[in-house]
């Protein structure tokens, strides 16, 4: 088992109605992401102590809105941001997937 | 009446982007409402609405509950529209100042059925209140009673549902109860009062004159039941990552509503129009791209249901609608 700190922050780009994002598991309603804060430029979402039970967090996203649209989650863990971020297109008919390996943090 | 509208429009507080759509048509009806997209970087909006065609103000402010779930929200809207009911015309000229005033307040569920790439839908009910002051002329009674005000208090009732289609396309879906009258069918008359005084001194006359109109007819108020019907075309947005979408996100791109009203009552012929708002859409730094002005072409009775038999042409008019952020 793995506890960090996690934070998500989303961004939108373009005109989003709905967005969803879920963590280790998408099939799972109970995994989305809710009760989001509102920042200057994007939305986030603080879990401290999260746990995860082996050593990879994997973050869903998708979105859906007006054409060329997309939102960006940055994914940050102990306060340091991840490079991969994920990134959901209106267009896409599946939810954009990111791992992040967590061993090398703790 | 042919009638072409062009007012200087205050093209003054437009502070980040508000809107892909938020356009009334030439009655000061709203015909699109699809702008929840702005929720994701706020959860209240303030806008300001200008009207050219019904000469109005408005103010609305939106909150919503879309920061608990950003996939399942309601929006609530309260509004508040002002004008003068003869047209500001008269307040120029006469200094003949007639206020009309609406109050409104919307409930919207955001989806409402689906919420999928190829369908999201959203629905709501809609709930306003008008007062408004008349001026009017009745030409056979007493000198000093000939012009006289005559209010007007109208609750509507609308229930509504659209749904983005294939993330391009928006189809909306209105209708309700509304308590209506005729006044803006009735023939306008302007009287002038001449006062005439001489100076006994010099022998001048000098004459003061004073301005008023007022409609003239049968006023008549009575139950409506309107039927709304929208399709917008959306502009897309361009994606900034490429040359070719920094290039094309600095273009104005056009879009364009196609709408259709019918208003049946009990007593009168149901009343008909059609019409297509034209816009112009600027993409800001969120990507979102918002209207920068729509010009609104309506046909009322295009199939002269009311046997007017005026011409078509002559049932044409045009006004230009346009938002502004707080």
């Amino acid at each position: 088992m793995k506890i960090f700190d996690l934070e998500l922050r989303v961004k939108t780009f373009g005109s989003i109605i709905t967005w969803k994002v879920f963590l280790e598991d998408s099939t799972n309603d109970n995994n989305r992401v809710l009760d989001w804060l509102q920042g200057d430029e994007y939305r986030f979402k603080l879990l401290p102590g999260y746990k995860i039970e082996d050593n990879t967090l994997e973050v869903f996203a998708s979105c859906h809105g007006i054409a060329g649209g997309q939102i960006i989650c940055e994914v940050l863990i102990d306060g340091k941001s991840r490079d991969n971020k994920v990134v959901a297109r209106i267009e896409d008919r599946e939810y954009a997937k990111q791992s992040y390996q967590i061993n090398q943090f703790v | 009446m042919k009638r072409f509208i062009v007012t200087a429009l205050l093209l003054a507080i437009r502070a980040g982007g508000y809107g892909q759509v938020l356009l009334e048509d030439k009655d000061g009806q709203q015909i699109v409402t699809n702008f929840y997209d702005n929720f994701q970087r706020s959860d209240k909006i303030a806008l300001i609405k200008l009207n050219t065609g019904d000469q109005s103000i408005g103010f609305d402010y939106f909150t919503s509950t879309v920061l608990h779930d950003p996939a399942n929200y309601q929006v609530h809207e309260f509004g508040v529209k002002a004008k003068s009911t003869e047209g500001f015309g008269p307040v120029f000229t006469n200094g003949q100042f007639s206020p009309g005033i609406r109050l409104q307040y919307s409930f919207t569920q955001v989806p409402f059925l689906k919420n999928a790439t190829d369908y999201v839908d959203w629905a709501g009910i809609n709930v306003s209140y008008d007062v408004n002051t008349y001026p009017m002329y009745k030409r056979d009674t007493t000198f000093e009673k000939q012009f006289f005000s005559k209010s007007f208090k109208g609750l509507s009732i609308y229930g509504n549902y659209n749904a983005l289609i294939k993330t391009k396309l928006i189809v909306n879906l209105k209708a309700g109860y509304a308590r209506l009258n005729n006044y803006d069918e009735l023939a306008t008359v302007n009287g002038q009062d001449i006062s005439s005084m001489i100076d006994p001194v010099t022998g001048i006359e000098r004459q003061a004159i004073r301005k008023q109109s007022g409609k003239e007819g049968p006023f008549d108020e009575f139950d409506a039941f309107p039927l709304i019907i929208s399709l917008t075309k959306a502009t897309p947005t361009d994606d900034v990552s490429t040359t070719t979408g920094v290039a094309n996100a600095k273009k104005l791109r056009i879009g364009y509503t196609v709408y259709f009203k019918n208003i049946v009552t009990k007593s009168n012929l149901p009343n008909t129009n059609a019409g297509i708002i034209f816009f112009l859409t600027k993409q800001d730094k969120n990507g979102v791209r918002s209207p920068v002005f729509g010009l609104d072409v309506q046909a009322a009775d295009p199939f002269d249901i009311q046997k007017s038999n005026t011409g078509l042409q002559n049932r044409i008019s045009a006004g230009f609608t346009t938002i502004f952020s707080l």
